[in-house]
C-alpha cells in the first residue's frame, strides 16, 4: 500500500498554517481520540535555531491540530525522556516547553518516570532488553515530531531515531555499540500515527534554514524521505533504515508530495559522515595513545579522565 | 613535599588532581566528595585519604593545602574551616556568591596568613600573556578601549562521553548567579589584571533560555588607574564546541591594536606539535608540559603551578585576595543595577 508524504514550506508568518497542511497532505485520517501524545525531540540543553532540538512552535501548531481536528478535550503529553547527559525537568524549561505546556493547557511528561515494558531486540552481542514506557505503546494518538539531522554517531537523525530517545532508561550511552539494532527494533514496538518533522532549521555540516515541514503517518516512510534530502540516493545504505526495512511485512511504497526532494537536497550541508566518523575516532584514539605514552591529562571535555 | 586535598570532584576538581601529578614536590593525598564513584575514580588514582564529607577531611587529614572545586555555596564555609587551620587554599573561581560571603573569606585568610588564590585560568593563557606583555612594554600606547568577550556554553557543553550537568547548578541559591557570575568573573579578572582599579559603567544582562539566571551580558567597565572602557560581552547561550573557541581580549591603542586572536596557534597543528614534543620528551625522560595539546586547558595546569610555586617560594600569587573580591564586587553591582536598585 502506497503511504504519503508530505513535505510543505513554511515561512515564520504562516508556520501553524503549513503544519496543518503538511498533515491534512499525508494518509492521516483525524479521528476521535482521548489520550494523546507528542514526542520531539529535545536531546540536550540546546535552542531550536542550533538545529538540534524541535521547535516549540511546531509542537504548538500540532497541539491546535489536535484540538480542532481530534478532540478539543483530549488529554495531551508533551513527552520526552531523560538521557545521559539530559534531565527533562530542565530541559522542558529552558527550551520554553514549560510555558508552551502552561499556555496551551498539556501536561509535560518525562518517560522515564512511566511504566516500561520490556522488548528484546537481537544484536551482535546477545539479546538486549529495552524497556519502552507504556504511554508510547498504548496512547490513542502518537504524533513523533522529530528534527531533521546528522549527528556525530549515526548517518541520519529524525523520525527513527527520536524514538530511541523514549526508552525508558536514562543511560542511553549503554545502546549506543547496538545503536543501528536498538533503533530498528524500537520502531517495530512504537508505532506513532503521524510523524511531523521539523524541517524550519536543519543540521548537517553546519545549521541551514531549509524551511519545510515533512508529514506522514509511516516512520521509515518519512526517514527514507529525510536519508534523501540530506544526500542518500538509496536511504538502505543507512543500516537502522535497512533494519528496518527488512523487519517490515509489507513492501515500503512512498509518494512524495510537496517541495522538490532536489532542490533541498542541493541546499543541504551534507556532512561526509564516513570521513567525519573515521576523523573523530582517530582522534579521540589519539588522544587516548598519546595519554598512555605520555601520562599527559585528558580533560573531561575530551573524554572521561 | 605538601599534602595536598581536594574538595569536589567534578569535572574541574579531577582536572587539578591529575594535574598535581605533574607538579613538583606535591602530592594529593586525600579528596572529598560526595559522589560514591568519584571517590573510586581518586581510589584508581592511588589516593587513600577518601572523604564523603569536606569538614571531616579538613579536620582529620594532615594536609599543607587544598584545592577547593566544591559548588560555589560552599566555597565560604571550606575555604574559612581551612584557613583556620592553617591551610594554603587555592579555589575555583567564582570567590563566593555574595560580596559579604567573599569578605568573609578574604577576612579569614589575611587573618590566619594562609596563601590563597582565585583560579582564574585566563591570565595563564598563552596568547593573554603575550598581549599583555605588548601592553606593558608600550608597544599599543595607551589603551583607550579594550573589548573582552567569552561565549561559550557554560555548564551546558557537551563532553565527549555524555555527562549530566549537575542539579546544583540549576538552583540559583547554590550557584549565585549565570553567566554573568561564571564568565563574567574571567573577564572582569582580566580587566583589572591588565588595567586594576575596576570599576562598573553599565550592565544589561539577558536570560535567552528561561533559566533562573542571566545567560548572557553586557557591561561596560572603566579603570579608574588608566580610564580604559572595557566592553564585556559573555553568554552561555552558544552551541559551539571545543576546540572551537569563542573568546578574545582585544586592545585598541593610542599606537596599535593588537587582539588575541593574533597569537592563538592553528589548534589542531598546536596539538600534534605539543604532542610530539611531550612524546619525545617522555621518551628521552623530561618533564612533559601537561595539557599544551589542548593549548587552551594548558591554563589550568598553569595557575596551578603558579600557586603552589607561591608556596614553596613564599610568593604573593598573581590573583590577590582583593582583587578575588573587587572582581565579585563588580558583579553584585551588576546584579543590584539589572533588578533596577541602587547601589
Amino acid at each position: 500500500m502506497k503511504t504519503i508524504v508530505s513535505i510543505t514550506k513554511c515561512s515564520e508568518s504562516n508556520l501553524k498554517k503549513a503544519v496543518f497542511e503538511a498533515i491534512d497532505k499525508t494518509d492521516f485520517i483525524p479521528q476521535k481520540v482521548d489520550t494523546v501524545i507528542i514526542k520531539p525531540n529535545l536531546c540536550y540543553y540546546w535552542d531550536a535555531s542550533t538545529g538540534e532540538t524541535t521547535d516549540k512552535r511546531v509542537v504548538s501548531a500540532i497541539i491546535d491540530y489536535v484540538r480542532e481536528f481530534c478532540n478539543p478535550e483530549a488529554n495531551i503529553r508533551i513527552a520526552e525522556a531523560d538521557a545521559t547527559a539530559m534531565k527533562t525537568r530542565y530541559v522542558f524549561k529552558m527550551l520554553g516547553y514549560t510555558d508552551l505546556a502552561a499556555e496551551k493547557n498539556v501536561e509535560l511528561f518525562n518517560l522515564c518516570d512511566d511504566d516500561f515494558e520490556d522488548i528484546e531486540i537481537e544484536t551482535k552481542g546477545g539479546l538486549l532488553n529495552i524497556p519502552l514506557p507504556k504511554s508510547m505503546l498504548d496512547s490513542d494518538l502518537i504524533i513523533n515530531v522529530p528534527k531533521l539531522k546528522v549527528p556525530r554517531r549515526i548517518p541520519l537523525t529524525c523520525a527513527m531515531k527520536n524514538l530511541f530517545g523514549c526508552i525508558h532508561n536514562p543511560i542511553k550511552a549503554r545502546y549506543h555499540p547496538y545503536l543501528h539494532e536498538v533503533i530498528a527494533g524500537v520502531n517495530s514496538s512504537i508505532k506513532p500515527d503521524l510523524t511531523v518533522v521539523d524541517g524550519i532549521i536543519a543540521l548537517g555540516r553546519y545549521p541551514i534554514k531549509l524551511g519545510v515541514i515533512i508529514a506522514g503517518t509511516d516512520s521509515l516512510a518519512v526517514d527514507f524521505t529525510a536519508a534523501r534530502i540530506i544526500g542518500y540516493n538509496n536511504p538502505r545504505k543507512i543500516k537502522y533504515i535497512r533494519l528496518a526495512d527488512n523487519l517490515r511485512e509489507d513492501k515500503l511504497n512512498i509518494e512524495t508530495i510537496g517541495e522538490d526532494i532536489n532542490d533541498l537536497k542541493k541546499r543541504f550541508p551534507k556532512v561526509n559522515y564516513l570521513l567525519f566518523s573515521l576523523l573523530w575516532d582517530l582522534q579521540l584514539k589519539g588522544i587516548k595513545i598519546y595519554s598512555k605514552v605520555t601520562g599527559d591529562v585528558v580533560p573531561s571535555i575530551l573524554g572521561d579522565l | 613535599m605538601l599534602n595536598v586535598g581536594v574538595l569536589g570532584l567534578g569535572k574541574m576538581g579531577k582536572l587539578h588532581l591529575m594535574n598535581c601529578r605533574f607538579i613538583d614536590d606535591i602530592k594529593v593525598t586525600a579528596v572529598a566528595d560526595a559522589s560514591e564513584k568519584n571517590l573510586k575514580w581518586a581510589k584508581l588514582r592511588g589516593i587513600n585519604g577518601l572523604y564523603h564529607d569536606y569538614i571531616e577531611l579538613i579536620n582529620m587529614e594532615n594536609i599543607d593545602a587544598i584545592i577547593i572545586t566544591l559548588p560555589h555555596f560552599l566555597h565560604t564555609s571550606s575555604a574559612i574551616l581551612a584557613a583556620e587551620k592553617g591551610i594554603d587554599i587555592f579555589m575555583e573561581k567564582p570567590l563566593a556568591n555574595t560580596v559579604s560571603e567573599g569578605e568573609l573569606i578574604v577576612n579569614a585568610v589575611k587573618k590566619y596568613g594562609v596563601k590563597f588564590m582565585v583560579g582564574c585560568n585566563c591570565r595563564f593563557i598563552d596568547s593573554i600573556e603575550t598581549l599583555k606583555e605588548m601592553y606593558d612594554d608600550g608597544i599599543l600606547g595607551d589603551i583607550e578601549i579594550a573589548t573582552l568577550e567569552n561565549i561559550g556554553n557554560g555548564p551546558f557543553s557537551p563532553f565527549l562521553e555524555p555527562a549530566p550537568v549537575p542539579d546544583w547548578y540549576f538552583n540559583p541559591n547554590k550557584v549565585g548567579g549565570g553567566a554573568f557570575l561564571d564568565l563574567g568573573y574571567h573577564m572582569i579578572d582580566l580587566f583589572q589584571f591588565f588595567f586594576q582599579d575596576v570599576s562598573l559603567e553599565y550592565v544589561q544582562i539577558g536570560n535567552r533560555y528561561n533559566l533562573p539566571y542571566e545567560d548572557n551580558a553586557t557591561a561596560i567597565l572603566k579603570s579608574n588607574k588608566t580610564l580604559t572602557r572595557g566592553i564585556v560581552n559573555i553568554g552561555w547561550f552558544s552551541r559551539t564546541i571545543f576546540p572551537k573557541f569563542d573568546f578574545r581580549v582585544l586592545l585598541h591603542g593610542t599606537a596599535g591594536f593588537a587582539s588575541t586572536d593574533d597569537f592563538m596557534p592553528n589548534i589542531y597543528l598546536n596539538a600534534v606539535k605539543e604532542g610530539l614534543r611531550n612524546v619525545l620528551h617522555r621518551v628521552t625522560q623530561r618533564k612533559i608540559k601537561p595539557l599544551a595539546y589542548t593549548y587552551y586547558y594548558s591554563s589550568y595546569f598553569k595557575e596551578l603551578n603558579h600557586f603552589f610555586e607561591c608556596i614553596k617560594y613564599d610568593k604573593e600569587p598573581r590573583i590577590s585576595s582583593n582583587e578575588a573580591l573587587r572582581t565579585l564586587g563588580v558583579i553584585e553591582e551588576g546584579y543590584n543595577i539589572s533588578r533596577g536598585r541602587n547601589i
